[in-house]
């Protein structure tokens, strides 16, 4: 296993090159001058230049990724033009906000699809099964912002059970700390949970046909343990595939979610330096969403076998 | 089989039956102290972070609103838009105007509890103005700004009295000394470590920063031995007695996410909201909407060096097909009237002069585009959609110019690169917004100018330069009225510019908050501001 992890490893490095110059390129042939916006509504031409020249922004483009990569190299992602903060450190400030919200999330999602998944098969063609397949098309028919929106209605504004904007850590309050993940977690958890639980309906209803299944029941197991040990271990390793692909997007930042709750995570970290031109924290960022892409993915492979005993890692 | 499918489902719908009860007991007891210390803290929404600390160095419009309420200059704003002092009880200017002596108020201190003295503020401007420091505004001092203002020498005379000398008068060093963009803050010495580097303002405000989580909120603290000015609460003037001992900046990108934070009770003031929610905020007896004309202008301008806009008759045509009023009444939801000048309704140098645009008749601009052989080109209108009234306003012009025949496209562009344009002067047209600049000398410096020099201004005839100029200079008021009316008579022939109407802007605040209200600078300011009394008698 440790062979098949370096041999995956090694070859995420030639796509996070070609990601790296993809980044840079896109980044600088977007209009739009960083120190002209930094100096904003000031009049000042001279400062203007001296910024451009102090971010090397006049050097040749080639030069500047050459000046890039040996910084990346020693380990140093650079400053951001509008706060002169490092970018690693903004990254390590603006990644676990996302992460809290998405794996909380992820996991509610799971606890709740998977089995409902289950459920629907099971039940296949029954008011049970309709019932939740129409709750699934519900949620993935309404979008991300609408369905906060609703939430911070209710809960925040008419009810006032909640505060519908901020973040606290878990270290300064744990209560104000769940306080304020409830809305985005429950958000989040609304818009995922359709994809989910249709990947572990349709999953399940195959497994179900399979004879072997008609053996366990014959076998006379009860229908739990049919369903839990036999059905889902062969039904989850689609679903585990989709839930490895919705972790690595989510990671990557959830913009809608991060605006509407006023989360300074990763994904409003990255959009409102794009708005800003902030070349070193958007490249930085980009980098970084690669990297969680690469590595979840590379989670996803080692879990399979887990599952599904005849996945070998070679 | 049957049996074991009840069994199970009867466990599904338990299990649900439980998550939902835990649910519902849990929202409630959650909410328990959403509202707990309210009573002694203003929170506040603040659109983006602020940039730094450091004024003037990295800074934008919230980085200079939190830093106003921890550093203070000399002088400040008004609301009528005179100068008026703060950390200076008064100043001479001499005869011939090249020096201006300011004392000190007594028994200022700094937050760090230290007395501010003239060495002080020697020492705060001499930090500014060292080019080692990269203030952004050292060449509004320094002679090579577009107004030429340029400190020779600044002295101590005693403990509370200091001495700027020019090397030529202008009536504008005031003016740029008050300006809030760029505060020309007093800040004790402790405020940079001892490498010189920035930790900290160590002001004189009513409020000190005591933390900052980045991206999420800042808070400021009463600062105690604050001593504010006599008489009312006057623009950044006046006095600036702090009644709440915290305000909590809450960063808050969407204005949509600020307002249900402000209806929820999780902020207090919620300052420049869209007019859009005027309606719904009106109709709601716990938020009061504070509106106020501002001198932020929206303008449309037109690139005279593109083949077919250096044609004065397709500019002067393109005037006389907009109704400015329209557009200012439809882009702002009714709340702003047309202005088409630089100079600000209600100030000193408004005029009879200043109203005169040229008048809405779509038949004349007909002729004129006729007269100007038009052959039906596209003519592009650049426009952003970060900045709604720019976009509004660009919708509404766009279809009153395809009355009169011109074939408008909107460019709809993301702001960085309107930002571009803009600077560079690439574009044909372009619906942008200016930021308040508080003198008419400083606001029409905007667009008049040297092209050679600076390739953003529309304007650059060299006797209105020259005037411009002048009018920064002089001091009588007499002569800079005549000088602005004339200046606005040459711009508006020449139609580079078709200025459209100023800002309302729309601040909505929590009815238990008391005395908040907005002036025409639009900066947001909390000092004066309370909260009416509980029955129990807090604040």
């Amino acid at each position: 296993m440790i062979a098949f992890v370096l041999r995956r490893l090694t070859l995420a490095v030639p796509s996070l090159l070609v990601a790296a110059v993809t980044i840079f390129v896109l980044m600088r042939v977007v209009p739009g001058d960083p120190a002209l916006l930094f100096i904003g509504d000031l009049e000042n031409q001279q400062a203007i230049t001296e910024m451009r020249e102090r971010l090397g922004l006049g050097k040749p483009l080639a030069q500047q990724f050459l000046v890039w990569l040996e910084q990346m190299a020693r380990g140093d992602l650079g400053s951001s033009i509008a706060t002169g903060e490092p970018v690693s450190r903004l990254l390590l400030d603006a990644f676990p906000i996302t992460a809290q919200v998405v794996l909380i999330a992820t996991a509610v999602t799971s606890l709740l699809a998977i089995p409902g998944g289950i459920l629907a098969a099971w039940r296949q063609n029954t008011k049970t099964d309709a019932a939740i397949l129409t709750g699934a098309s519900l949620s993935q028919s309404i979008p991300g912002f609408w369905m906060a929106l609703t939430l911070i209605l209710v809960f925040g504004v008419e009810l006032g059970w909640l505060p519908t904007v901020g973040h606290v850590s878990f270290a300064d309050s744990p209560h104000g700390w769940l306080r304020h993940l409830l809305l985005p977690v429950a958000a989040l958890v609304l818009t995922q949970i359709s994809t989910l639980t249709r990947m572990t309906r349709s999953s399940t209803i195959e497994v179900l046909r399979l004879d072997y299944i008609t053996h366990a029941r014959a076998k006379g197991l009860t229908e739990a343990a049919v369903l839990y040990r036999h059905a889902l271990r062969n039904a989850f390793a689609p679903v585990l595939t989709v839930l490895g692909l919705m972790l690595g997007h989510l990671l990557g930042g959830v913009v809608v979610i991060e605006t509407m709750f006023a989360l300074p995570g990763l994904g409003r970290l990255l959009v409102d330096a794009i708005f800003q031109r902030d070349y070193p924290v958007v490249q930085g960022c980009m980098l970084f969403i690669a990297v969680i892409y690469t590595v979840v993915n590379l989670l996803v492979d080692l879990l399979y076998p887990l599952f599904d005993p005849r996945v070998r890692l070679e | 089989m049957p049996s074991n499918k009840s069994w199970i489902h009867v466990k599904s719908v338990a299990a649900l039956g439980v998550l939902l009860v835990a649910l519902i007991v849990l929202l409630p007891a959650l909410s328990g102290c959403q509202r707990e210390s309210r009573g002694k803290t203003l929170r506040v929404s603040l659109a983006s972070d602020i940039r730094s600390t450091q004024f003037g160095v990295n800074r934008d419009e919230n980085t200079d609103t939190v830093l106003h309420h921890v550093v203070e200059g000399l002088v400040a704003y008004r609301e009528d838009l005179t100068v008026g002092p703060l950390l200076a009880e008064s100043w001479e200017v001499s005869e011939d105007g090249r020096s201006y002596t300011f004392t000190l108020r007594p028994g200022l201190r700094f937050h760090n509890g230290q007395v501010v003295t003239a060495s002080d503020v020697k020492w705060s401007w001499e930090y500014l103005l060292n080019p080692r420091n990269r203030w952004l505004c050292r060449n509004w001092y320094d002679g090579t700004g577009e107004t030429g203002i340029r400190i020779q020498k600044i002295e101590t005379l005693d403990e509370q009295t200091v001495r700027f000398e020019l090397t030529e008068p202008n009536y504008l060093f005031l003016a740029r000394m008050a300006h809030m963009v760029c505060l020309c803050g007093i800040i004790h010495r402790d405020s940079l470590d001892a490498h010189g580097n920035w930790i900290m303002p160590i002001g004189t405000g009513p409020y000190r920063i005591v933390r900052w989580n980045r991206r999420k909120s800042i808070e400021l603290e009463r600062f105690a031995d604050y001593q504010p000015l006599p008489g009312a609460r006057d623009g950044y003037a006046g006095r600036r007695e702090a009644f709440f001992d915290r305000i909590e900046f809450l960063v808050i990108p969407d204005a949509s996410v600020a307002e249900f934070a402000l209806l929820s009770g999780s902020i207090d003031i919620a300052p420049k909201m869209p007019a859009e929610v005027l309606p719904a905020l009106a109709r709601r007896k716990d938020v009061v909407p504070v509106l106020q004309p501002t001198l932020n202008w929206n303008v449309l301008l037109l690139q005279n060096e593109d083949p077919m806009l250096s044609d004065a008759r397709m500019r002067r045509a393109i005037a006389h097909a907009i109704n400015r009023e329209q557009v200012a009444q439809n882009a702002t939801q009714g709340l702003a009237h047309a202005n088409g000048s630089a100079v600000f309704p209600g100030s000193r140098y408004d005029s009879e002069f200043q109203r005169r645009v040229p008048e809405y008749d779509p038949s004349k601009a007909r002729q004129l585009i006729r007269e100007a052989v038009y052959a039906g080109q596209p003519i592009r209108l650049q426009v952003n959609r970060q900045f709604q009234l720019d976009y509004s306003s660009a919708i509404i012009v766009a279809e009153m110019l395809r009355q009169i025949g011109l074939h408008v496209e909107l460019e709809v562009l993301d702001w960085a690169t309107q930002l571009k344009n803009y600077n560079t002067g690439n574009y044909q047209m372009m619906s942008i917004g200016f930021s308040a600049r508080p003198d008419p000398t400083l606001m029409f410096d905007i667009f008049i100018g040297d092209r050679k020099k600076r390739s953003n201004v529309v304007f650059s005839d060299p006797a209105v330069v020259v005037k411009l100029r002048r009018s920064g200079l002089v001091t009588d008021p007499v002569v800079r009225q005549r000088l602005f009316d004339e200046i606005h008579a040459a711009a508006d022939a020449d139609s580079s510019l078709i200025g459209l109407f100023n800002h309302t802007i729309l601040d909505a605040v929590r009815a238990d908050i008391i005395n908040y209200s907005s002036w025409p600078l639009a900066r947001p300011r909390f000092w004066g501001v309370s909260r009416q009394m509980t029955e129990g008698g807090e604040q």
